[in-house]
């Protein structure tokens, strides 16, 4: 088992890296942005959103249907269905697929639900060479390191840094531009991807009615993975399901206005079955991995929403924690208010019980996913259960707060405490500043203590007509 | 909307993804395309699927297309099996397909397989040309799915644009892995 995440040094570090931070908080922010405007230009988005959440609903209470419904389908088509209960049952699954065709390389194109199960390490381990095509994967692949951010996982590196590393892993010409950068790209990929033996890829969609994979890419590498090796295998989790193929469009439409703003992406691969009989593109061979990995479960219980999320990252370039930190601090597959939520519930608390805290409850996630999922909730439910579960009745430090802001009566008591503690606080010796306030301090400067009024009783002036610095009410 | 008014659609939401789109007379289609056939590079090899053209139309465009210097490669090479010149696709420099079907409300081309035809032409070369009918213009993916039922396809790409990426520093740049241009020519009246 994973050493449990530590969020306080996990912040710590990734804020040291300053690039990092900048590099993603500029993409949260360009992001955000464009799915403003492309929510506003459509008209009927926000009925849009009630009418996904509602059919998702319809999908999260009849899994194991729509996944069944789906197999059924998917091999009336020619293709294969494999049911996996957790990670190591999928990995069983791909790795003796692979050693069945002797394979010795794959292609593969970005999915989160590969690295939730570790793939890339198990066909490894298997003798299988996976290479990454999505550029910014390929990069970090190249580099040994993680994704910082949903969409552009490379983006913390920088053009001298990815022509550094193309110039030493692949020796291309060094100090190369952007532009050139591309082009080293597509000419050492497109040799992989007619080598692979096998193509791997996720699905952003699953069609029950017709047992139907869609999945879409702005590079086009989702297009050249299904197209080129003779065989394709698909790892996706039952709670990609949708129940027709009349409920696709909308669902693309949700997804890439949400995700980066687009009408739609580059390329939307629509796939039933394996190539036929005299056809110009996809493989021979179509298997479907359908992970449940503890989907089933969640379907049950208080965060089934979460089932519904269509991982277009929209809430982490909202939310003002993820803006600051950057994906490396959540160190999951899943980061951001989604991966604070996911990460506890596939991993376990004891693993990422402390995620559920890098959140300021500001409702901006709410806001803006497509899905409506109650993030938020969530977020307070997850926190609310570990601490029940930690057992032992919670010491009056862990109390007070909690009990101080929970009454009025408690909260204006408590209030005028501490602002009396706070007023003496040049008298206070500094050790008991942080048992007063808390860890609140570590961090943080406690605010100048004394000056001007609390706000209820500036408030209830107010009130009362103009104040009296002339200030008009 | 009636059928100009979805085609203007069209052109706009397509111009917006970054395809070239143009729409032209079928006396004009010659000129035009050895105009765009002139820019692409070397070498002279276009990949041309073997079937999906309207009768007879696909041996006037093979005809421009060599008189325009070019050799020609069909990606399936046996249209009753399994075999691909991938070779051949690969070394083109264009790549030409008849495109039945786009969609005005995202600017999306319609590329469906079938028999003798797929993807490839309009993947693994730099460059696509794109020939369709305005009378192929519908609005949406929905429209499209209930003109065709649940008779699908093995593989249905809708493609809009050119491939791009923006992985590097957020430089948005075309062809990382498709095409890097995209030129639409649209047969009106
Ligand atoms: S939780 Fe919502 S906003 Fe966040 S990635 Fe999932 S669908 Fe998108």
């Amino acid at each position: 088992m994973k050493a449990p995440h530590n969020l306080r040094k996990a912040c710590a570090s990734a804020l040291s890296d300053e690039v990092m931070c900048a590099a993603v908080g500029k993409m949260a922010n360009i992001l955000s942005f464009v799915r403003g405007a492309a929510a506003a230009s459509y008209p009927g988005f926000e009925k849009l959103r009630d009418w996904g959440r509602d059919r998702k609903m319809e999908v999260s209470a009849n899994l194991e249907f729509y996944a069944r419904r789906f197999a059924g389908r998917l091999e009336a088509a020619g293709g294969v269905a494999h049911f996996a209960r957790n990670g190591p049952e999928a990995l069983k699954i791909v790795t003796s697929i692979a050693a069945d065709l002797g394979a010795v390389s794959a292609v593969k194109s970005k999915s989160m639900t590969t690295e939730e199960i570790s793939l890339n390490e198990a066909l490894l381990d298997a003798g299988v060479a996976v290479t990454e095509t999505d550029l910014g994967e390929f990069i970090i692949q190249l580099a040994g390191e993680k994704p910082s951010h949903i969409v552009a996982p490379a983006i913390h590196k920088n053009r001298a840094q990815v022509a550094q590393l193309f110039h030493e892993a692949l020796g291309s010409e060094p100090g190369l531009g952007v532009e050139e950068l591309v082009r080293v790209a597509r000419r050492a990929l497109r040799k992989r991807f007619l080598a692979a033996d096998i193509g791997i890829t996720g699905a952003n969609f699953a069609v029950a009615q017709t047992g139907t994979i869609a999945m879409v890419t702005n590079e086009g590498n989702g297009r050249l993975t299904s197209a080129l090796p003779p065989v394709q295998i698909v790892i996706v989790g039952i709670d990609k399901m949708i129940p027709e193929l009349s409920d696709l469009p909308g669902f693309l439409t949700l997804l890439t206005r949400s995700a980066t703003g687009q009408a739609i992406s580059s390329y939307v691969t629509i796939i039933t079955g394996p190539r036929r009989q005299g056809e110009e593109e996809g493989p021979r061979q179509l298997h479907v991995v359908l992970l449940d990995n503890g989907r089933t479960s969640l379907a049950s219980g208080p965060f089934r929403q979460m089932l519904h999320c269509l991982h277009c990252g929209a809430c982490m370039n909202n939310c003002p924690v993820y803006r600051t930190v950057g994906g490396h601090a959540y160190q999951s597959v899943y980061p951001g208010p989604m991966g604070d939520v996911l990460s506890p519930l596939l991993w376990g608390m004891e693993a990422y019980g402390d995620l559920p805290d890098a959140c300021t409850l500001c409702g901006r996630c709410e806001e803006v996913c497509p899905m409506r999922i109650p993030l938020p909730d969530y977020h307070r439910k997850l926190r609310e259960i570990r601490e029940e579960a930690k057992g032992a009745p919670p010491g009056l430090k862990a109390l007070a707060p909690a009990l101080l802001a929970g009454h009025p009566l408690f909260y204006r008591a408590g209030l005028g405490i501490v602002r009396r503690i706070l007023s003496r606080g040049s008298r206070l010796p500094s050790a008991i500043l942080p048992a007063v306030a808390g860890e609140w301090t570590i961090c943080r400067e406690l605010p100048e203590p004394g000056q001007g009024r609390d706000f209820r009783s500036w408030w209830a002036d107010r009130q009362k007509g103009p104040d009296r610095n002339g200030e008009k009410s | 909307m009636n059928r100009p008014q979805i085609v203007e659609r069209y052109i706009r939401m397509a111009r917006i993804a970054g395809t070239v789109v143009e729409c032209v007379c079928q006396p004009d289609l010659p000129l035009r395309l050895a105009e765009v056939l002139g820019q692409a590079g070397e070498p002279k090899i276009a990949a041309m699927s073997a079937t999906g053209w309207p009768e007879g139309f696909r041996q006037s465009i093979e005809a421009i297309v060599v008189s325009s210097g070019f050799e020609v490669r069909m990606p399936c090479k046996d249209p009753g099996g399994y075999t691909w010149d991938i070779g051949g696709v690969e070394a083109a420099s264009v790549g030409l397909v008849w495109c039945e079907h786009f969609l005005a409300d995202t600017g999306s081309l319609v590329l469906a397989t079938g028999q003798g035809r797929g993807g490839l032409s309009t993947l693994l070369p730099p460059i696509s040309i794109v020939l369709s009918d305005a009378t192929g213009c519908i609005e949406g993916l929905a429209d499209y799915f209930q003109q065709i039922g649940q008779r699908l396809p093995s593989r249905l790409t809708l493609a809009t644009g050119p491939s791009c990426t923006g992985d590097i520093e957020a430089t948005m740049t075309r062809g990382v892995h498709g095409p890097q241009k995209v030129v639409h020519f649209i047969l009106c009246d």
